[in-house]
């Protein structure tokens, strides 16, 4: 099993290091953080302080790729321990994680490496929770690694609700029952404040000049999409042309995300782990559903936290299909 | 049959590793990865762009020209480019063009 693993991965490997120069921003970037000083912001800092280090020393795109690489190892047995935590086989989560087409991008681009240490920490505070009786120490654990999360990328902040939702998942006793309700809670309420004040505090018209009700049918249309493509990848693109659907596609993509909800909420009383699993790349989309991001659409590197559901439904199917045969042969 | 799962998900990872190798081949250069961008979204001003660019930074210029008239002929017809990336497109086409004539040698020229 690990050689057909190693061997898939170095086969999936070696076309995203057959590259001579850095695409698209990233040989713009490149250029710009060899003649700038160390960052210090710290949203993103951890992320750019890497890339800024390879930067000084001339690194070429392949060891950034290179890079990129070895924290998606990382990240993939972060979830395989996740897997492991919620009771799942952890192998097939990994190689999942591992050989994804939805992958691609996020190894493949320099600012992938903001989504690769964002995923560490959120899937790292989950790991944390994954366990029947939760402590204080375990909920700080899981507060730090949201705070590296948050070093690779802001996006790290639905981390918060995914961590509630593994404490729902376990049912796990002690502070982890008190603190899941309230995070899902004080989650839903920053959402409906930010959806809310974005047009208010000038976001909406700074950055986009849609209409929420416009950003919200093209997001659904887009998150539509992605969430097929982790079932099935196909068509992939760096820049997809949601622009040129009509709007009974869009409104019929908005419907099948709200489909998926009351569907999820029927199978969490159903298969409780299953709807876990299915709901992750939910919530990692739902933020983008509301707020304005400058001049893009949900694309496919910002699936790559979404990933991890479809991980954990092949974990849970396998284990689900294990136990079936071991009664029935 | 006790091998059945195991046989499912690995049949399913040797599918995910084809798709990802498949996928990351366009991911090897500027040029292929924007030609593949164009043949998915070939009304979207901004993989045009990016291809011109491309195409200009590989010396291909009268190709890169085809490709920036193209574009424009696009914002001429495609309504449903928002206002936001119609203002951007418009400008880099203009940019765009003043660039490649520069490299090419045959002096500005800014109309469509």
């Amino acid at each position: 099993m690990i050689i057909f693993l190693i061997a898939c991965v170095l086969l999936t490997a070696w076309p995203i290091l057959r590259v001579s120069q850095g695409l698209y921003e990233d040989h713009t970037q490149m250029i710009a953080l060899q003649g700038a000083r160390p960052p210090l912001v710290v949203a993103r800092g951890l992320a750019r302080l890497s890339l800024w280090v390879q930067a000084q020393y001339q690194q070429t795109p392949v060891a950034i790729r290179v890079f990129n690489l070895w924290l998606g190892v990382l990240v993939a047995l972060a979830v395989g321990w996740l897997a492991h935590g919620l009771g799942l086989t952890s192998w097939p989560a990994i190689g999942v994680m591992l050989l994804h087409p939805l992958r691609t991008e996020t190894m493949a681009q320099m600012s992938g490496r903001y989504e690769l240490i964002a995923a560490l920490g959120v899937v790292l505070a989950c790991v944390c929770v994954a366990r029947t009786r939760v402590t204080g120490w375990h909920l700080l654990g899981a507060l730090s690694w949201l705070g590296l999360g948050w070093l690779g990328k802001e996006t790290a902040l639905v981390g918060v609700p995914l961590v509630a939702l593994t404490l729902w998942t376990m049912q796990a006793r002690g502070l982890g029952r008190r603190f899941g309700g309230r995070l899902v809670a004080t989650t839903i309420l920053v959402l409906i404040v930010a959806a809310v004040s974005q047009r208010h505090l000038g976001w909406t018209n700074a950055i986009h000049g849609l209409h929420a009700q416009d950003w919200f049918l093209v997001q659904s249309t887009a998150a539509w999409r992605l969430l097929t493509m982790l079932i099935m990848p196909q068509h992939q693109t760096v820049d997809f042309d949601y622009d040129s659907l009509g709007l009974a596609i869009r409104i019929g993509a908005m419907m099948g995300l709200m489909c998926s909800v009351v569907g999820l909420c029927v199978l969490w009383r159903m298969q409780r782990m299953l709807a876990y699993a299915v709901a992750w790349p939910l919530v990692t989309i739902l933020p983008r559903l509301i707020i304005q991001t400058p001049k893009s659409y949900l694309n496919e590197h910002q699936m790559f936290l979404g990933l991890v559901g479809i991980a954990l439904a092949v974990a849970y199917g396998h284990a689900r299909l294990e136990a079936w045969c071991s009664v029935n042969v | 049959m006790r091998l059945l799962p195991t046989v499912c998900v690995l049949s399913l990872l040797s599918a995910y590793t084809v798709g990802t190798v498949r996928y990351a081949d366009v991911w090897t250069s500027e040029l292929s990865l924007w030609m593949h961008a164009v043949d998915l979204a070939p009304l979207k001003p901004r993989p045009h762009l990016q291809l011109a660019l491309a195409l200009m930074e590989a010396h291909r210029f009268s190709e890169a020209q085809i490709v920036l008239d193209d574009t424009a002929a696009i914002l001429g017809t495609n309504q449903r480019i928002p206002a936001w990336d119609r203002t951007e497109a418009e400008q880099a086409v203009l940019q765009h063009r003043v660039l490649l004539s520069r490299l090419a040698g045959t002096g500005p020229r800014l109309g469509p």
